[in-house]
């Protein structure tokens, strides 16, 4: 029966113009998201490249010329101890002629949803200088037009959190309404069929349709786009993606079923979906984003700025600005390091090393302000990721963003490893300013690059499982209360 | 007559449980957004001033720069919020907060507030203006969708005209009796919001955002006015009441959720704007074409060779400036001609941008009122480009006084390694101040805005009394 009663609604949603209009338009936005989202990724990358080659010929040349000196300087009997400014000087490598180049570039599915990673710094370069210094600080921030980055994108996750849910309501606020208020739905009970057999056929036809739509569709778009499946965790990615698509659809398309159950009518039915689609994507999220950023206010950056400027003011004046050692530098050298101001002067090195000595104290001093300023943000975190569950919107969001890579996680994860790389740069090139060792051409293959190291698509699965079971739960419960609900449903009347 | 069918509207309304609720939540949310985007201007502009003053006295305090080291340490400058930004944030969390002045080179703004938010805040910001802007339209919808076409379905238009009603006054009387709660509604959260701002801030303050207040009301106003005329067009010609919830519904998506979206994605397409890098390498590469032609060293040179010509001397210790002063003074003129291309052409491509996007407010009221709206709060893109440039400007001065300190006080000669810049000196750069623009010049960026939301308006009416005219009857 219950294929009869598939085969039946198949007839009748393909000669509905309306249902054939929305599904194309449907398709065409996900087709133009998925585009949008490929020449993203595309001038992404393109970028990258730029952005990197200077600094990749610039390391080359380097090593050449340091190889080239040695040469001279062995033919020339020199000893190859002794170094002067040059691409040989650790601190001109470390400055200028080898500078890290951390990016971090689209992830997988980078093309499937902008997300936050049009406001964060995600090219920069690294250099001898802590990040704490302002004036050579290097983050790059993507520029974009601010009203295109408050309006936000046309990209895949919009097209699924806003209009897949409006695609799903649109097919099934009227499973049986009108039949019951034009009468025709007594005589089809008057069949040996049951109600609920009709409800669950109405309801699977509608889903084939528009999974496929939803699953499908993309994965053909994401291929015919030229993103790479093949690449590390891309199809762990893709099958989060596709399950947090499957989840969220599967709330609302109960949800429907549930309202339905209720026997009002079909205007009534179409009400209501309005509403709590209103009140799920709109209005929730928003009073989230409201109450975090009112109960837990991150200090303004202006505040964090100025603070910091009044720790470099300070250190600045303690060390001295100049070519001799200042006050923080002839208490390093009393600590007896190993290393004497004759020492420093002699390679040059005093400018740097006041300016690294102010740079520690700065970071000493800066480093609970920024404290602060990341426990607000995770408290904000915190409470969103708790009263997120008021709305699957902000679940599927959250899982959404995670499975494409355009989440803060990634980024903070990105970030940690820059920092990883900063410090461990520091030390290589201090350690050889210290004991006055040159970088030879060989050393060069030494010095910390960075290998931006992708998370491991367990941990990606391991922050979903939460939100995802929700999800389940939610679609189960209100699939659960439809289907009871249509015990009682008041087939006339 | 009118006055009567717009008790009755009223009247029914009222009584309408579900009206209640939804109006209740509206209110609710509006005020809850009110009150909150005010406390947050008062604790980031509190900040703000706290922190300006802060980076002055880094300024002052710094010990032991020659001059032009000094104007290498440079400046902090942090935007200052409108208080009208309590109503509409507009651009506010995606515009950077602080501007970098130093020598040499001119920044952009950087650290927007939204990097440091969470990802929910890509939903929407809840703003007074949002709720206006977004929900009120929906209440509207819900609240008209019917009026005409509810009354045929049961029967009460026939009855109802054939009372010999004249239809424009029933139009009128419908789209009264539904602004009428509307007002109910939305002006109790007014008066609350300009308590608020009387209570809480000094008169200054209150002068210049009452006038602004005042006109985002008229222009909300408008706004609503054409949304209910849209709504009673569609329900006096819609064949059911089910089929114009529908239409209306698609009209609020499509001008409300889509519009915006495809807009600024067109506009971007048509006025193509270079990305972080692109901007940044091209600048870097005019610079490195710059300091090939003529090197430091050899316009110090030159300089040097100029001014010993010039004042008829032999000795280098007797020149009355000093080339190196001189010298950074001609390369800073150099680097500001350039910086300004590349910064006025970027700023001219983004409101060519917003232009474009604009004229989306032919199709889509909504685009009109969000422009419209953030130009008057004084959060739009204009605004803040006002600012950059008053930074700039202050920034040359800036420069220029380490540079006339190196020009005129360093002696010419061999290199004195004494001359530090001290308080004093600091000093003769003032305090950074910023005037707000007026409110004229605010609606003069966004003439093109209120064209078409006055036009919306006049067309809506026409078509109402047009469509209202030849009513299905049946």
């Amino acid at each position: 029966m219950l294929r009869k009663v598939i085969r039946h609604e198949w007839r009748l949603l393909t000669a509905d113009a309306t249902a054939w209009l929305v599904v194309s338009l449907f398709a065409v936005l996900v087709g133009y998201a998925i585009y949008n989202g490929a020449i993203r990724v595309r001038e992404q990358r393109q970028a990258a490249a730029e952005f990197a080659r200077p600094e990749i010929d610039r390391y080359e040349e380097s090593r050449r010329q340091a190889g080239q000196i040695e040469r001279q300087k062995v033919a020339a009997g020199q000893s190859l101890a002794a170094f002067e400014t040059g691409p040989r000087h650790p601190l001109v490598a470390g400055f200028s002629r080898a500078v890290g180049v951390a990016m971090l570039l689209p992830a997988p599915l980078g093309a499937l949803a902008v997300g936050q990673s049009d406001l964060h710094a995600n090219y920069q370069k690294v250099t001898i200088l802590s990040e704490y210094d302002l004036e050579y600080s290097s983050a790059t921030e993507p520029m974009e037009n601010p009203l295109k980055l408050l309006t936000g994108h046309v990209d895949l996750a919009f097209v699924m959190l806003y209009l897949y849910p409006l695609l799903i309501l649109l097919l099934s606020y009227n499973l049986v309404a009108s039949e019951k208020e034009l009468g025709t739905l007594g005589m089809a009970l008057a069949q040996p069929l049951r109600l609920r057999t009709l409800v669950v056929g109405k309801i699977l036809v509608r889903v084939l349709i528009i999974l496929l739509g939803a699953l499908v569709l993309p994965v053909i778009g994401l291929a015919l786009g030229g993103a790479d499946l093949q690449a590390d965790g891309a199809v762990a990615r893709l099958l989060l993606w596709l399950t947090a698509v499957t989840l969220y659809g599967a709330f609302w398309f109960t949800l429907a079923v549930w309202v339905n159950a209720r026997g009002y009518s079909a205007a009534a039915n179409a009400l209501i979906l309005a509403v709590c689609w209103l009140a799920l994507l709109v209005v929730v999220p928003a009073a989230i984003n409201l109450a975090a950023t009112t109960l837990y206010p991150v200090p303004s950056r202006a505040a964090f700025i100025s603070a910091l400027r009044q720790e470099i003011t300070e250190a600045g004046n303690l060390a001295g600005q100049t070519m001799k050692a200042g006050e923080l530098a002839r208490r390093f050298f009393a600590a007896n390091h190993g290393v004497s101001e004759d020492d420093m002067i002699s390679i040059n090195a005093m400018y740097f090393l006041n300016r690294k000595l102010a740079d520690d104290e700065v970071e000493r001093q800066a480093r609970p302000l920024l404290a602060e300023l990341n426990r607000q943000r995770q408290r904000q975190q915190r409470l969103v990721n708790w009263t997120g569950y008021l709305t699957p919107a902000v679940l599927a969001q959250a899982v959404l963003y995670e499975a494409a890579g355009a989440g803060d996680e990634r980024y903070q994860d990105y970030s940690a490893q820059v920092a990883q790389l900063r410090q461990a740069r520091r030390e290589f090139f201090w350690d050889r300013v210290f004991r006055r060792a040159p970088i030879n051409a060989a050393d060069y293959e030494k010095i910390p690059q960075f290998h931006y190291r992708e998370e491991s698509s367990a941990a990606l699965w391991r922050r979903s499982v939460a939100p995802l079971l929700a999800l389940a739960v939610l679609a189960a419960a209100f699939g659960a209360l439809g289907l009871r609900a249509y015990q009682r449903f008041p087939i006339v009347g | 007559m009118i006055i009567r069918i717009a008790r009755k509207e009223f009247t029914e309304m009222i009584r309408d449980g579900r009206f209640r609720w939804v109006a209740a939540t509206v209110f609710m949310l509006l005020t809850a957004a009110l009150l909150a985007g005010w406390q947050h201007y008062r604790r980031v502009e509190g900040q703000r001033a706290a922190a300006q003053e802060r980076e002055r006295a880094n300024w002052l305090n710094k010990e032991g720069l020659i001059p032009h080291w000094a104007a290498h340490f440079g400046l902090f400058v942090f935007r200052p919020a409108s208080p009208v930004a309590a109503v509409d944030n507009g651009l506010t969390s995606y515009l950077g907060v602080s501007l970098r002045l130093e020598a040499h080179k001119q920044n952009l703004a950087q650290l927007r507030p939204a990097e440091d938010a969470t990802a929910v805040q890509r939903f929407g910001e809840l703003t007074a203006a949002a709720t206006l802007q977004v929900l009120v339209p929906l209440l509207i919808i819900a609240l008209t969708f019917a009026s005409f076409a509810g009354e045929r379905e049961q029967g009460t238009l026939r009855q109802l005209l054939s009372l010999g009603i004249p239809k424009r006054d029933l139009a009128l009387g419908k789209a009264l009796g539904i602004i009428g709660p509307l007002l109910l509604l939305l002006l109790p959260a007014v008066i609350i919001g300009v308590l608020a701002l009387a209570l809480t801030s000094g008169l200054p303050l209150v002068v210049e955002s009452v006038p602004r207040l005042a006109l985002l009301a008229l222009f909300y106003l408008i706004y609503f006015a054409s949304f209910v005329g849209i709504a009673l067009t569609v329900s006096a010609q819609a064949a059911s009441a089910r089929l114009s919830l529908t239409i209306l519904l698609s009209f609020w998506f499509l001008t409300c959720l889509v519009a915006p979206r495809v807009a600024t994605d067109l506009a971007k397409w048509r006025h193509p704007a270079p990305t972080a890098l692109q901007f940044l390498v091209a600048i870097e590469k005019e610079k490195r074409e710059m300091a090939e032609r003529l090197p430091f060293d050899q316009r110090q040179k030159q300089v040097r060779e100029r001014l010993m010509r010039q004042y008829s001397v032999t000795r280098l210790e007797d020149l009355p400036e000093n080339p190196y002063g001189v010298a950074l003074t001609e390369g800073e003129a150099e680097d500001t001609k350039l910086y300004d291309k590349h910064f006025n052409s970027l700023y001219d491509t983004y409101e060519r941008q917003n232009r474009f996007t604009e004229m989306g407010g032919a199709l889509a009221p909504f685009l009109a009122i969000q422009s419209l709206s953030m130009g008057v709060a004084g959060t739009d893109f204009a605004q803040h480009r006002h600012f950059a440039e008053a930074a700039e400007q202050y920034r040359r001065v800036l420069v220029q006084t380490m540079n006339d300190a190196e020009r005129y006080q360093r002696k010419a000669g061999a290199w004195d390694f004494n001359f530090v810049g001290d308080r004093q000196l600091w000093e003769r750069v003032p305090p950074f101040t910023y005037d707000r623009p007026n409110l004229v010049w605010a609606l003069r960026n966004h003439t093109l805005s209120l064209a078409l939301l006055f036009g919306w308006f006049v067309v809506v009416v026409t078509l109402t009394q047009l469509a209202v005219a030849r009513v299905r009857i049946f």
